[in-house]
């Protein structure tokens, strides 16, 4: 029985990879727009930056897309905005696009707060020290908010690898696609989703080496 | 010569005036002292004179340049300004503080600003923690870092704002010397300070500010002095 779940498991391995390699692309290009685009509404709606011509508006739009489910964003990027933009949508970018926007409006809240939580004094002495406001956000401000974020931030982008097994509802031959196909055919889920769980739980396990690597070289308090 | 012609500033949803029609002159070479009690006004003339407050009335002039339509980057070399808390950059070492500052704002090659940086720290006797970091000094050695990274830009004027608050007594004769040094090398000094032990160290000229406003004429000022100083 055991040496039939390993044979199993061993002859579907090409497709689990194949899957997980799809959940892999699928994560970088979301985890990007998500960072890029998080970033950006993040500094436009933090307080020290704000304006109030185009801050509400972005407040607005990253509460929609967090109240609204991740799969019913997914819908309605998949069927919906095709008819309405008259273009065909593969559901790769499909995936990509609703993953990446959904998670930036997180990703904003966690920047904000992080822009904020740096004291104010930090932007003045910058600010008589000659920097201008990009040059203060890239060498001073990022570099102090990205070490109290990052665990958040690492949390965001954990959640957005276990997002991806619900782009298997649109047909992306992403790992648990690719499991559920192999148990349809197999019958013999058991070994199937073992298998997929501890592949998800190696992804994970990387973000989170990578997230604790970053965090060591921003050590610089109490170390 | 910084000069600041009739500023006033409001602030808070009443209004409230926090300073009413100053009006200073600060010469280079020189130490200047506005001392007061707490809520006096001192402070907010300070970041008035560093246009870190920009919503104030009137007029402040370094020479005749306007400093209100100045950028930051060029505003730097004219003032520069060092707050209660130093607010040295946590993230940098003692040296990367300073040199970087010469390589964001004045394009310096990273060896050069280090250089220069490195030369600041050793006039201050700060060069043997340039790889420290800020949490790992005393306060008065902040002080000190905090003073050398703001005359990497050499700056005509330095603002430092109540800069003995954390400093004990030995400390605060260093900075004493340190001011008196720059104030002869042609820096004019403005010091916002409540601090009397340290005032007769290096007052030269000096403003006692009450409620937002120049108090004393110079003719009254050893009398106002007296008065504060008695309590």
């Amino acid at each position: 029985m055991d040496i039939d779940y390993l044979n199993l498991t061993y002859r579907s391995m090409p497709l689990l990879m194949q899957g997980a390699w799809m959940t892999l692309q699928v994560l970088l290009a979301a985890s990007s727009i998500s960072l890029c685009v998080g970033i950006l509404l993040g500094i436009l709606t933090c307080n020290r930056l704000r304006s109030n011509a185009i801050a509400p508006f972005v407040e607005v739009i990253t509460f929609i897309l967090r109240a609204v489910p991740f799969y019913v964003q997914l819908l309605i990027v998949y069927f919906v905005l095709p008819d309405l933009l008259n273009i065909n949508m593969e559901a790769f970018t499909a995936s990509i696009i609703a993953l990446g926007l959904c998670s930036s409006a997180y990703t904003a809240q966690v920047v904000r707060c992080g822009i904020n939580s740096i004291p104010t004094e930090q932007w003045e002495s910058a600010s008589t020290l000659g920097y201008s406001t990009p040059a203060c956000l890239r060498y001073i401000i990022f570099p102090q908010m990205l070490r109290n974020v990052l665990p958040a931030i690492t949390n965001e982008l954990d959640a957005l690898l276990k997002s991806t097994a619900i782009l298997s509802s649109i047909g992306l031959l992403e790992l648990t696609r690719m499991g559920m196909n192999i148990v349809s055919r197999e019958m013999e889920p058991l070994a199937i989703y073992l298998t997929i769980a501890v592949f998800y739980v190696i992804i994970s396990g990387g973000i989170n080496l990578v997230s604790r690597s970053i965090e060591k070289r921003f050590r610089y308090v109490n170390s | 010569m910084l000069t600041a012609n009739s500023i006033s500033l409001k602030k808070g949803p009443n209004k409230i005036d926090i300073l009413s029609d100053v009006t200073v002159e600060i010469p280079r070479g020189s130490i200047t002292l506005f001392f007061g009690s707490s809520g006096a006004g001192k402070s907010t003339l300070l970041r008035c004179l560093a246009q870190l407050e920009t919503t104030y009335e009137g007029d402040i002039y370094y020479e005749q340049i306007l400093l209100k339509k100045v950028p930051p980057t060029k505003r730097a070399h004219l003032v520069s300004f060092i707050s209660q808390s130093y607010a040295l950059f946590p993230h940098l070492t003692v040296l990367d503080n300073c040199a970087q500052v010469l390589q964001v704002t004045a394009q310096e090659k990273p060896a050069i600003a280090k250089q220069k940086a490195l030369d600041n720290l050793a006039s201050l006797g700060m060069d043997g923690y340039a790889q420290s970091y800020p949490h790992q000094l005393s306060g008065g050695q902040k002080q000190r870092v905090a003073i050398a990274r703001a005359l990497t830009l050499n700056p005509a004027m330095l603002l430092l704002d109540e800069p003995t608050s954390a400093l004990d007594p030995e400390n605060t004769r260093i900075l004493s010397k340190i001011l008196c040094k720059l104030r002869d090398q042609g820096k004019g000094i403005v010091i916002a300070t409540q601090d009397m032990s340290f005032v007769p160290q290096v007052m030269e000229r000096a403003y006692f500010m009450k409620s937002g406003s120049i108090a004393s004429t110079e003719s009254r000022l050893a009398q106002d002095m007296q008065a504060y100083a008695s309590g």
